[in-house]
């Protein structure tokens, strides 16, 4: 399995499409820099914001777009078929792509962090001890729900419908802390109902509270971006059963 | 057949599977009986359609059986898988078009659980078997498309498993290709492995295979020697040969088609081959060539198979 989480991490990094995620990141990150010497609120502040969004949402672009055609892509080629016929479960190999994904998302985040520290810490003279990087890592985590999700997705449905259905879940995932707050505002009767008990079931990025901004600003403590970290891993978990369950159950036609 | 000796056991087997829109059931198998013994070669023959892929993806577990019961190496098709002692290339292989040759044999060595050194072995010595040395260290998406199958018979290959099981091997392999392939099939039924696959290239099963099977329309239609079937089409020989001929010696029913300088050729009849050999050999003739008339293989198959329909 950890070649094959390799293999599936060298594929991805291969691609056109890894680039050019990477570059838009990269790009944003510099147009932080590039607008935050003529920004009308904190400079440093800007700088940050614009170097958290570019690595936490190309970081999940890139867990979903590739998580979702992972195994589609291995049936229609035929790889797949040429590596279940050696001993490798069907569970391993979807865990063995999983690892691979989440390798590569933590690879991009850690590229992008580095020259986003850099010009954080060296030109805007901004915080950058441990708790700085662990935010990262809580990226890494969200990114590892969402390729997990989108990879389980991609078991069964077509890659179009599992990134589609990915973007639905995290969508809900980052807005459903305040929604579930202010449910018993919501006027239609059966919503009232369904928003509480999509906040109980799916998972929830708004209880992860030590995100890169609140290590980094906030300064919040150890136990609980450890706890937010089990949390993102355990729904990884949750995601990455669901795949190895469907992809155990169904016929293997191309 | 006796217990332990089956490679394959196919019993009253039917898959199905829900194609299009509104997932209407299809059965590709339907009630395939079949029994292959461990250590021969066997082709799989049939019009496209037939179930010949169906029948190798449930044989390796890909696809469930809706009834009936298939055993693979005495057990389960899954269990013969995870053990490792089964070799698999399907008709397009799709190999990872970033790791090269020598990378690509290793994937397969790691899955194997072979050592390092082992699997390094292993895979430069199938390099060289299927004619890739020097190809080793380029990509395979550098490799033309008969490199590419070739690469893939040696994914199979590693691990030294007991049954082989190919779909269309030979499919976009040109001539030289093709040879290196017939050449790889002999070896391995000099060492005793069983080897299944299925093909639509017809002449170049008939020196490798111990049988054919036949399958049509889901259901296996017929099962034999490729050999004893072209010797029972035999109608007759030519002869061709040098020295001089007495036409009135050799029998009435032996056709001189030619005979001119020395040199002649006979039209002999299936039942006086040995006799004609015997007169021939006694007027001090030489014999050159012998070529049975009969229709070739491919022509024979599409007869059964028309018959069948």
């Amino acid at each position: 399995m950890p070649r094959l989480a390799l293999v599936t991490a060298k594929e991805i990094i291969r691609q056109k499409l890894f680039y050019a995620i990477a570059l838009v990141a990269l790009v944003l990150i510099g147009v932080g820099v590039l607008f935050g010497t003529s920004a009308l609120y904190d400079p440093k502040r800007f700088v940050y914001d614009a170097g958290q969004a570019s690595m936490y949402l190309f970081g999940c672009f890139t867990a979903i777009l590739f998580g979702a055609s992972m195994v589609p892509k291995e049936l229609e080629r035929g790889s797949a078929y040429l590596l279940l016929a050696k001993p490798l479960s069907r569970s391993g190999f979807v865990t063995g792509k999983f690892f691979g994904l989440l390798l590569v998302g933590a690879l991009l985040v850690l590229g992008l962090l580095i020259p986003f520290a850099l010009v954080y810490g060296l030109v805007y003279q901004g915080t950058l001890n441990a708790a700085f990087f662990l935010g990262a890592l809580i990226d890494v985590g969200k990114l590892g729900v969402l390729g997990s999700l989108a990879l389980a997705l991609g078991t069964f449905s077509t890659p179009t419908l599992s990134v589609m259905l990915t973007v639905f879940v995290w969508l809900i995932a980052t807005g459903l802390e305040p929604a579930a707050t202010s449910a018993r505002f919501i006027e239609i009767g059966w919503m009232r109902a369904v928003v509480p008990a999509l906040y109980r079931a799916l998972p929830n990025f708004g209880i992860v509270a030590a995100d890169l901004e609140a290590v980094v600003v906030l300064g919040v403590p150890c136990p609980v971006w450890l706890l937010s970290l089990l949390y993102l891993a355990l729904w990884s978990a949750v995601f990455v059963l669901l795949a190895c369950i469907t992809f155990e159950r169904r016929n293997l036609v191309r | 057949m006796r217990a332990g000796l089956e490679a394959i056991r196919v019993a009253k087997l039917w898959v199905g599977f829900r194609v299009g829109f509104w997932g209407k059931r299809l059965f590709a198998l339907q009630g395939m009986n079949l029994e292959l013994e461990k250590g021969k070669t066997y082709a799989l023959i049939g019009p496209n359609g037939a179930g010949k892929s169906t029948l190798i993806k449930t044989m390796l577990g890909f696809l469930k059986p809706t009834k009936g019961t298939l055993a693979i190496l005495g057990g389960l098709p899954k269990e013969a898988v995870l053990s490792g002692k089964i070799g698999y290339t399907p008709e397009n292989p799709g190999l990872y078009p970033h790791l090269n040759g020598l990378e690509t044999l290793m994937l397969a060595g790691s899955l194997l659980k072979l050592g390092k050194i082992t699997a390094r072995t292993q895979a430069m010595r199938l390099i060289e078997r299927l004619g890739l040395l020097g190809h080793e260290t380029r990509e395979v998406k550098g490799y033309s498309k008969g490199m590419q199958q070739r690469l893939a018979l040696g994914f199979s290959l590693m691990g030294t498993p007991e049954l082989l099981i190919w779909d269309e091997p030979m499919s976009g392999l040109d001539p030289i290709g093709r040879g290196v392939v017939r050449n790889l099939m002999a070896e391995l039924k000099s060492e005793g492995r069983t080897l299944v696959f299925s093909t639509h290239i017809i002449p170049d099963i008939e020196e490798s295979c111990d049988a054919l099977v036949l399958i049509d329309k889901g259901k296996n239609i017929s099962e034999f020697s490729p050999k004893a079937f072209l010797d029972e089409s035999t109608r007759g020989y030519i002869l061709k040969g040098l020295g001089q001929l007495a036409p009135n010696g050799l029998g009435a029913d032996v056709r001189v088609l030619e005979a001119q300088e020395g040199g002649w050729a006979l039209e002999v009849p299936k039942g006086l081959l040995g006799e004609t050999i015997n007169r021939l050999t006694q007027m001090g003739g030489a014999i050159e060539t012998l070529e049975p008339i009969r229709p070739s293989l491919e022509e024979l198959l599409v007869d059964r198979f028309l018959n069948h329909a």
